[in-house]
Order: C-alpha cells, then structure tokens, then sequence
C-alpha cells in the first residue's frame, strides 16, 4: 500500500505554501517601493517637481518631463478610448460570434502580444518618417494609443459581456432601440470594468520607453505644440540612468512616477466604488 | 367596434430545426384577459415573444403566418419594431428590475419615447398605483429598485410596462417566483387593468388560468388544442387532452 498523508497534514502544508507564496509576491512588491522611496524620496523637493531640467538633468528639476508625460499618456487615452470601447461595443453588441468577429479578437491579440520596441520602431516609420510627424508627443502619443487598444478593447468586452442578458431584454421589450439600451443601460452598468481596462492603459502609458525613443524623443525643451519632440518622466529615468548622468535625480524620477501610478490607481479605485454603488 | 385586438393566422415558428409553433390561429378580443397554458416547451413563451417581436433576438428564427394587432401586420418587414414594443409591453417571469432606482425604472422608457417631461411625476404615480406598489414605495422612489423584495420588483416591472401606456400587456408567468399573497396581488391588478388594457397571460399554473382569465387557449406540442371560455373550458371540456390536462393527469 502507497503511504498517504493524512488530508489535515495536506491541508496544512497547502495552506502554509500559498501563504507563503503570496508573502513573497508582497514582499518583492514593497522592496520595490521603499527601495525606490530612499532612493528617491530625499531628492523630492519642489524645486524639483516644479524646475525644469539643467545641464542634461544633472541639475535642476524634471518638470518638463511631467508636462511632456502628461501630454503623451493623455493624447494615446483620448485616441485609444473611443477606438477601443467602440470596437467592443461592436464586437459584442451589434455582431454574432462567427469568423469576423473572431479575426477582430485575434488581431487585437495578437496586436498586444507585439513587444513594444518593435511598435516602437513601427512608429518611428509610420509616424515620424513616413507621415512627417518627426519625434513629437503627436508620434509618440500615436504610438503608445496603438500600444494600449487591445486592453481597452479586451477589458471593454469582457466589462459589457458580463451586463446581463436579461437588461437587454427589459430595454427592448420596453420599446429602447438599441442604441438607447447600450448608452442608457449597458455601458453605465459596464463602467468600472471600462475604467479598469483605461486605468491600466494609463499605468502602460506612464512607464513605457521602449516606444518612445523612437517616437517621442528625448528632448528636454518644454514641448509646447503636438509636433515637439518630448522627453518623459520613464525616458528621462532611463536616459539619467543609462548614461550616468544622475543617479539621485533618475531616482528621484522614479519616485515620482511610481507615486503618480500609486495615486491614479488609488483615485480610479475610489471612483469605481462610488460608480458600483450609484448603479446598484 | 372590431371583434379582434389581435389576430393570428396559421402562425409557425422554427427555431433552426425545431418548430416551436405549427399552425396557430386566433384571436384576442379587446379588453379581455387571455390565458395561454400548456406543459414546457409547448410554445406559449414563443409565441408571447412573436407579439411584440422580442422573437427576433433570437438567431436563426423563421416565422410564416400572419399576426394582426388592430389591422397593422406586425410581422412585415416594414412594421417599426420599437413602436410596436411601446405598443406591446411584456412582463418577464423573472422580475428584473434595473439597477437604477424606482422612479428612474419608471421613467425611462417614457421620457425615451418622448413623452411630456412634465407628466413624469404624475406618470409615477399612477402607474404605481395601477400596479398596487404606490402605497409600499411612496416614500423612498429615490431608493435602487433592487432593495425591492421580488414580489415588489415583480409589481414594478408590471408598473414599468404600465407607464409605457401600451395597448396590450403580455405577462410571462408573471408569478412563477411569487410567494401566495404577491400572487394575488398580481391577479388583483390585472383585474382591474382589464378596463383599460387587453392583457395575455401565460402561466403553467392551471389554477391561475382559472381565476384570473377570460378566455383561455390550451397549447400543446406547440399546436392548439382547445379555445374557450375559461369557465367553460375548466368545466366541460371538449378535448380528452385538454381534460387530462387541467385535471393534471398530464404525462
């Protein structure tokens, strides 16, 4: 007869594992964050948040590269959004499952699997040579909005899939056209999966470079129309570091940068609860 | 006066293979309520569906026959659905409140359709009322619609469909999940709404039929087997199915 151990000896040494699992996920987690926040944190001054950079970043401070990030991450949002949420709204509103809709899908799949320097350098040939955009928020902004699409367009669908069936039905039988049952009905019940998915594509945005460099650039130059090149706070992070400009500075970058992601999470959160509530 | 609100000639419906309704032929006068019962899968939630069209969110349907509501041919390819849903209202068997609050489930429909924004509240009113649900929620119309118990959510999907102002109510089993007494709530209101409305009502209960209906249709094996008074058809009825049936020697 095989020896077999007790359930309760299993159930203990399971238990005992997952939890020591998830400990390790947390820990690496917050080496992560105070790593970075000793690092970083002394370097948080004003002058800092607010200066713009001097002598390549050796001195002063990074505002240029909040501003030129703000710009970027917001341009590939405002495109990405509307791209996205409506393409999921036709693939599961207004079309039957069948090998469109299938192909659609495995596009977008397929679009998310590409590493983003390969997009980055897709980018750079569309939008800064062939469509004369040259290295600005416009190219990078483009980019990064083609970077996003399949997880707005995934977390949309799979947001207004999980609506029930039967709030359609209610809607038509009560004389809505369809369209009057996705705006009223659907999209406000799929909201906070929609946010979800625009909130992670915002966390994408903020911390990508890959595709930047190419599209973006790296100038320091406050950008002031779309077709300036601008560096942001992650390429500024990588360009500090890389080259051996400042340490402390692409530390107290990082900071930054991960506090914001910290805090939109944190606000998109709040605002996904209140939603929740309002609509149940 | 005509005779009819709604006419059905030779109406069949295949769902891919399958035929769901074969030959159905009636006629539902105004101002009546019409009870349809039958056993499962006998066709009585098909048909109901075919009336307002809620049929066509169904893929691979197929529809021949003929149904008339007033002397519109509701089943041509011309006749504008969303209207005729205004016309038509349906009363699912599951009560499924949206989640929004009351007066919001009231509301919607109505101001969608254009209506008055100003009768909104008068709207409320009376179609709560109509739906016997006023006195429970007066006061909190504010409230999510689903904190409601299901018999409440029950009333108010009848109210929700009442402040559409339809001409015709078709009710799902309105009360498959209802406790006793939102049961005879339920009949109570549908016999008042009878001035007003023409109402049909489909339920698996036989009792329900009995009490609550004016004419009754057995369905079997998506075919008619009997049309009559429902007095008369509980009492001597003509088909030894009919009488098994309502006798419940069913199968």
């Amino acid at each position: 007869m095989i020896p077999r151990l007790h359930p309760k000896v299993t159930q203990a040494a399971a238990k005992t594992l997952l939890w020591a699992l998830t400990g390790l996920t947390l820990l690496i987690l917050i080496f992560i964050i105070v790593n970075i926040s000793i690092k970083g944190l002394p370097q948080m001054t004003l002058g800092f948040l607010f200066q713009d950079p001097q002598d390549m970043g050796r001195h002063g401070g990074i505002f240029s590269t909040i501003i030129a990030t703000i710009y970027v991450t917001l341009l590939a949002i405002v495109l990405a959004s509307p791209l996205g949420v409506g393409t999921a709204i036709y693939l599961t509103e207004y079309t039957r499952e069948g090998w469109a809709t299938r192909i659609i899908r495995f596009g977008s799949e397929c679009l998310a699997g590409v590493p983003s320097i390969i997009l980055g350098l897709f980018g750079f040939v569309l939008f800064v040579m062939k469509l004369g955009f040259g290295w600005s928020i416009l190219s990078g902004g483009l980019t990064l909005a083609i970077m996003v699409l399949p997880i707005i367009i995934r977390t949309s669908e799979e947001a207004i899939k999980a609506v029930p069936q039967e709030y359609r039905e209610v809607c038509f039988s009560l004389g809505l056209s369809q369209w009057q049952t996705i705006t009223r009905i659907v999209l406000p019940s799929a909201l906070p999966g929609i946010t979800t998915g625009i909130m992670l594509s915002v966390g994408r945005s903020l911390g990508e470079t890959a595709v930047l460099l190419f599209t973006a650039g790296s100038a320091l130059r406050m950008p002031t129309t779309l077709f300036d090149s601008g560096r942001t706070m992650a390429v500024h992070f990588y360009i500090l570091a890389r080259e051996g400009i400042s340490m402390p500075n692409a530390y107290g970058t990082a900071a930054i940068l991960m506090i914001s992601i910290l805090l939109i999470n944190l606000a998109a959160y709040t605002l996904m609860q209140r939603l929740v509530k309002r609509y149940s | 006066m005509k005779e009819y609100k709604i006419r059905l000639e030779e109406l069949s419906f295949f769902f891919g293979d399958f035929q769901a309704l074969d030959q159905v032929s009636l006629e539902i006068r105004p101002r009546e309520i019409f009870g349809l019962m039958g056993p499962a899968k006998s066709g009585k939630s098909t048909l109901l569906r075919v009336l307002n069209r809620m049929c066509d969110l169904i893929p691979e349907v197929r529809v021949t026959g003929r149904v008339w509501l007033d002397d519109e041919d509701i089943l041509s390819p011309d006749c504008d659905v969303v209207n005729l849903r205004r016309r038509v209202g349906l009363v699912l068997s599951k009560p499924m409140p949206l989640p929004r609050s009351i007066r919001e489930n009231l509301v919607l429909a109505p101001r969608l359709a254009g209506r008055e924004r100003g009768k909104m509240e008068e709207l409320v009113e009376t179609s709560l009322k109509a739906a016997q649900l006023w006195e429970e929620v007066k006061d909190r119309l504010n409230d999510s619609a689903l904190k409601l118990s299901g018999g409440q959510q029950q009333r108010l999907c009848l109210a929700r469909t009442l402040a559409m102002e339809p001409e015709v109510i078709l009710l799902d089993e309105p009360t498959s999940g209802l406790d006793p007494i939102s049961t005879a709530k339920i009949e109570e209101t549908l016999s008042q709404l009878k001035k007003h409305y023409t109402i049909i009502l489909v339920s698996n209960n036989t009792k329900q039929i009995a009490r609550a209906t004016d004419r009754t249709a057995y369905l079997l094996m998506s075919r008619i087997i009997e049309i009559g008074d429902t007095a008369r058809i509980f009492t001597i009825p003509k088909d030894k199915r009919t009488d098994d049936y309502i006798s419940g020697r069913f199968g």
